[in-house]
């Protein structure tokens, strides 16, 4: 078994409504061990996108972490410095978003935004990092990586721009991945191919995914690990096959339900 | 009993080439031929950009089709206008995809749900004929009556798809089109949503085309499937035989996707000719021919 590159524990989030405080994600422990894909599964509400922005630190204002540990190699994120947070944001842990239109600044090019990471995450010259832009764009499966540099968000389809927002992820070698339902917009003969390129980043690049998702078909066939939540808490986790042939939850037999008929 | 037929249809769209004076020409639907009966339930299925929403707005005449004919009960209703429209549009409704922009914010869903029957005060013609209609629907859409009152914004996305649901039927329409109705919304959701439109199929013998990009979603909804690629019908079949037995290279990738999430084994671009026709492998199993 390897050592897991990330340990949450006991992280409680709540937020403040009419003077009281209203507890979002309740007691949440759970481990990401090191070159696997983890899934946190459950509905919209549950407080998984919490849970995976709570990592970062990227909770909206008003959301307040109460509580808990997140260690990642050896250090508590959540009592770093914002100063001593900024090489890990990006940097060593980075992240995709749902809606890949709404990550990207619209008055930047994709080449532009992407360089903007490794000008900041690391010490390649200006040569070096184009070379890499074309690396990236190839790696993500973007055709035509010259053309796709000089480009703008809204020029490209859903798809291309969600490979482009991945390219953007891995710019800076990062140990771990969150990917905020990184397939939820997209049709299922692309949701095929995101999935099938993350599962080749996870080789080739040896890093980690924190899959954070509603559809548990998807978790079944590419997450090593999964946790289920409902209402803030963690109900079950495990490897993902023990998991989906043996679920103890009555929540987690909904949700499996759900997806079969649906 | 006939609902609609679409012959040959076709529609084309000009876009600006990038980097030209020149236009070039989309075929956004491209000779597709379908007869829905009454009960039907027909899945289209395809990915972005097959064309399969341009088809629906065909349909429902948001948009005149460049060539071919359409046939709605009978009657040739490519080119109506006036009364007929609006008696055709009475009779096929519409559910959209984002349950988020599809209501009047400023309405109440009294209001939302009322509007149509206000307008073709044909059936409901008094106050309380209308009220009751409307509490009928309601108790259909499994909603309570107390949230007549309240607005869009007050509803989770699943509620305001019943509200969508409700509204569509208020005029008892003949034929009933979701275009991605459920893709916005989480998967017990989607189950909520696609449970109560095979209820509903059932009580009120809709006849229905529902559009999506995934195969799984309308597999116990839908009795037949036409899967579509590129503008063109390239295999139609009883959803059994569809899930059994695909024919069509893409068929087969879009199954692939769909179940088991990977990309199949022989992915990408299928050439169609222009002069491809759907060929009869019995059954009533239709796959487009490869010359």
């Amino acid at each position: 078994m390897n050592s897991p590159l990330l340990i949450v524990r006991d992280t409680t989030v709540s937020v403040s409504e009419a003077g009281k405080r209203k507890t979002l994600i309740d007691k949440v422990s759970f481990q990401i061990p090191a070159l696997s894909i983890m899934a946190l599964v459950g509905e919209s509400g549950s407080g998984k996108t919490t849970t995976g922005f709570s990592i970062l630190r990227l909770l909206a204002t008003g959301l307040e972490v109460d509580s808990g540990t997140v260690i990642f190699e050896g250090k508590n994120l959540l009592s770093l410095s914002e100063d001593q947070m900024r090489p890990i944001r990006g940097g060593k842990i980075s992240m995709v978003f749902q809606e890949p239109l709404n990550a990207f600044n619209p008055v930047f090019t994709i080449g532009y935004q992407v360089d903007e990471v490794m000008r900041f995450h690391t010490k390649l010259s200006r040569p070096q990092r184009q070379e890499r832009i074309l690396e990236l764009f190839n790696l993500v499966g973007l055709s035509d990586p010259r053309r796709m540099a000089g480009s703008y968000p809204h020029q490209l389809s859903g798809g291309m721009r969600q490979r482009a927002m991945i390219a953007q992820a891995i710019a800076a070698n990062p140990k771990l991945i969150i990917a905020d339902e990184p397939t939820s917009n997209l049709d299922v003969t692309l949701q095929a191919r995101i999935i099938e390129l993350f599962q080749k980043l996870k080789d080739e690049l040896s890093l980690s995914i924190l899959l954070i998702t509603h559809d548990l078909g998807m978790v079944g066939h590419v997450a090593d690990e999964m946790a289920v939540m409902s209402r803030g808490k963690i109900i079950e986790c495990g490897p993902t096959k023990e998991v989906l042939n043996n679920p103890r939850e009555e929540y987690t037999k909904q949700l499996m339900n759900a997806f079969e008929v649906s | 009993m006939m609902i609609l037929e679409l012959k040959n249809v076709s529609k084309k769209f000009w876009t600006p080439k990038r980097g030209s004076q020149n236009k070039s020409v989309v075929w956004a639907v491209n000779d597709v031929s379908l007869v829905i009966e009454k009960g039907d339930s027909i899945g289209l299925v395809g990915e972005s950009g097959c064309g399969k929403t341009t088809l629906a707005r065909v349909i429902l005449k948001l948009l005149n089709p460049t060539a071919g004919k359409m046939f709605f009960n009978g009657e040739d209703a490519t080119k109506i206008s006036g009364e007929r429209l609006r008696n055709y549009r009475r009779n096929v409704q519409m559910v959209f995809q984002d349950p988020y922009s599809s209501l009047d914010p400023r309405y109440t869903i009294r209001s939302i749900i009322k509007e149509g029957m206000v307008l073709a005060q044909n059936k409901y013609k008094t106050p309380q004929d209308k009220e009751l209609r409307i509490q009928e629907l309601m108790q259909a859409v499994h909603l309570k009556s107390e949230m007549l009152n309240r607005y869009p914004h007050e509803f989770s996305g699943g509620e305001r798809q019943r509200i969508a649901i409700a509204r569509a039927l208020a005029l008892h329409p003949r034929l009933l089109i979701l275009d991605e109705a459920v893709s916005s919304l989480d998967v017990i959701i989607q189950k909520q949503i696609m449970d109560l439109l095979v209820e509903l199929q059932r009580r009120f013998e809709l006849t229905c085309l529902f559009i999506t990009h995934n195969l799984r979603v309308v597999r116990k909804f839908s009795n037949k499937i036409a899967v579509m690629y590129k503008g063109r019908i390239v295999e139609l079949a009883p959803t059994q035989e569809i899930f059994n037995n695909p024919l069509h290279p893409y068929t087969r990738e879009l199954l692939a996707a769909a179940i088991e999430y990977k990309t199949a084994k022989t992915p990408g671009e299928f050439e169609i000719a222009n002069s491809a026709q759907l060929i009869d492998r019995g059954e009533g199993h239709y796959v487009i021919d490869k010359s």
